[in-house]
Parts: C-alpha cells; sequence; structure tokens
C-alpha cells in the first residue's frame, strides 16, 4: 500500500475526473494504473501529477495505461504532432509501408483502435490506415 | 387429621400445577434452543455469530448470515422444528466482498519489441531494451520529450520502465 499512499494525489485526481475502468494495482513493488480518460486533457494532468510526484520518472515503480477512450467509430481527431506530418501506414507498426499523410493540425476520422498504440484513420483527404495514436487527440 | 390432610392436598395440587406448568413451557424453550443452536453450529459455513434465544416457543435469531439464501433457508429450518411457533429473525446478511481485482496484464518481451521501437522512433538518442518484460531506456532526451515518450511506453503493458536517459 506504500506506492498508494506515495501516488494518492494522482490516484484521487484520476478518480475524481471522470476516468473510466479505473484499475489501481499493486504488483512487485509497481503501481499499475489503467483506465480510460475523457478528454487528452484529463491524461496531461495525470500525466503532469505523475511527472510532480516522481520528477522525470526515475522510480520505476508506476505503469499508467490511462488512454483517451477512442469513442465510437466516426469520431473525429486533430492530428497533434510537434510539427511534422502524421505518417499514415498499411498497417499496425512502424514497419509497415507509408500509404500517406495526415498534416500536423488536420482532421483525421476515427474508424477503429486496432490497439492502444495504433488507430486505424481516414485522412481529410480520404486515405485510409494506421496511425500512432499518441498524436491523434479525439475531438 | 382430616384438616390437615385437605391443607396437604391443596398444597400438592398447587405444587403440581406449577410444576406442570413449568414444564409446559420452561424446558421446552430451552430443548428448542439447544436444537436451534446446535443447528446454527451445523450451518457454521453460512453464519457467523449465530445464536438463538427462544421464549414462549417463539425463536429470535441473531447473526451474521453470508446471503439472503442462507439466511432464508435457515429460517425456514428453524420454523420446521415441532414446537416453534414463530421465528424473529433478527440475522442480517454480511456486505458482498470486494471483487478480487483482476491480475495486472503484462506483455512478453516478445509483444513488446516492436511497440518499443515504434515508441522510440521519433526520438534519435534514445536507446530501449526490453528483457524480462523490462524497458530500459538509455541514451539522452531532450525534457521536452520525455513525457510524450513515456507515454508511449506506458501503453505497451511492460512490467516496468526503468528511465536511465541523460536529460538534456
Amino acid at each position: 500500500m506504500a506506492l498508494q499512499d506515495k501516488y494518492k494525489e494522482l490516484l484521487d485526481a484520476a478518480s475524481t475526473s471522470g476516468v473510466s475502468n479505473l484499475q489501481v494495482r499493486e504488483q512487485d513493488n509497481v503501481l499499475y494504473i489503467d483506465g480510460d480518460a475523457p478528454t487528452g486533457e484529463v491524461k496531461d494532468q495525470l500525466w503532469a501529477i505523475y511527472n510532480k510526484i516522481d520528477p522525470d520518472f526515475r522510480a520505476a515503480d508506476v505503469v499508467m495505461n490511462v488512454n483517451v477512450a477512442a469513442g465510437a467509430a466516426g469520431t473525429k481527431a486533430t492530428v497533434t504532432t510537434d510539427s511534422s506530418n502524421l505518417n499514415v501506414r498499411k498497417g499496425p507498426g512502424t514497419d509497415q509501408p507509408i500509404v500517406g499523410k495526415a498534416a500536423h493540425g488536420s482532421t483525421v476520422t476515427l474508424i477503429s483502435k486496432a490497439n492502444d498504440q495504433w488507430w486505424l484513420i481516414k485522412t481529410e483527404k480520404g486515405e485510409e490506415g494506421y496511425a500512432y495514436a499518441q498524436y491523434l487527440t479525439p475531438q | 387429621m382430616r384438616k390437615s390432610f385437605l391443607r396437604f392436598a391443596f398444597v400438592f395440587a398447587a405444587v403440581a400445577i406449577v410444576v406442570l406448568s413449568a414444564c409446559k413451557s420452561g424446558p421446552k424453550d430451552a430443548d428448542l434452543e439447544k436444537t436451534v443452536t446446535e443447528k446454527l453450529s451445523a450451518a457454521s459455513t453460512d453464519v457467523t455469530g449465530g445464536s438463538a434465544t427462544v421464549k414462549d416457543g417463539v425463536v429470535t435469531l441473531s447473526g451474521v448470515f453470508k446471503d439472503d439464501a442462507s439466511k432464508a433457508a435457515f429460517e425456514t429450518t428453524v420454523k420446521a422444528i415441532p414446537g416453534v411457533k414463530s421465528v424473529v429473525n433478527n440475522s442480517t446478511v454480511a456486505p458482498p466482498a470486494a471483487p478480487v481485482p483482476a491480475p495486472v496484464v503484462i506483455n512478453g518481451d516478445d509483444a513488446l519489441k516492436p511497440g518499443v521501437t515504434d515508441a522510440i522512433k521519433d526520438f534519435p538518442g534514445v536507446k530501449a531494451e526490453v528483457k524480462d518484460s523490462i524497458i530500459t531506456l538509455t541514451g539522452d532526451i531532450k525534457r521536452a520529450s520525455l513525457q510524450k515518450l513515456m507515454m508511449s511506453l506506458h501503453t505497451l503493458k511492460a512490467k516496468k520502465i526503468e528511465n536511465k536517459l541523460t536529460i538534456k
């Protein structure tokens, strides 16, 4: 329970900010936090608290797999890369060939979620393929 | 002589009435209580702290049953005991136990490696090793990029993530 005390502020924030399917488990001195965040802001807020309690994520005692729920098929998402265009690939993996690009700041349509890392999307130009979920923020 | 015989008969009759009425309720209640208590012990897997008192054939039950079904079943059992007039069931039902959390899902190295490759692709200077489901990061990274990298790595279901990066 020691870790749950250390990360109490983070766990409290997760439960009060509307994270659904929240699961908090402590195993072999690692705290596993799983759930679906309602928005990208909530996820960012949780990571900010995590970084505050464990500066630069050095302690290796948390695995926080809290992702923004992709929502139903047809949800729009913004491409939130730093500045470059987002690669759209044939399959879920960087070893897959690039079939298109989604412009930085453009809007794409979510078709389905392959996993927590890769979402099948359709760009404004109608190109379909897999994009890295980290760079997509559901609207 | 005759007067004292009458007095003796009267006292005898009075004693007999008292004894008979005592037989009628006292020992009977005690017997019932014993029977119910035995049944409570027999149902020890269903009830904790179970006890019973009996007065004039009315059984009062207390204790904590594991669920509604066992509580109702025990009441039925008690009502079926000959001599039991009614049952005052003051027993309660234990609140359901908290569900046992599902075990943490941890991916094996083979499942983790492609995800790690994808995650560090956009961060030149970052090296990652995957062993025993533990991701160890070495190399260097800009502080502004660290959280972004960690956010992707934390979705991969690793056992833990050791950050040994030099932050520039």
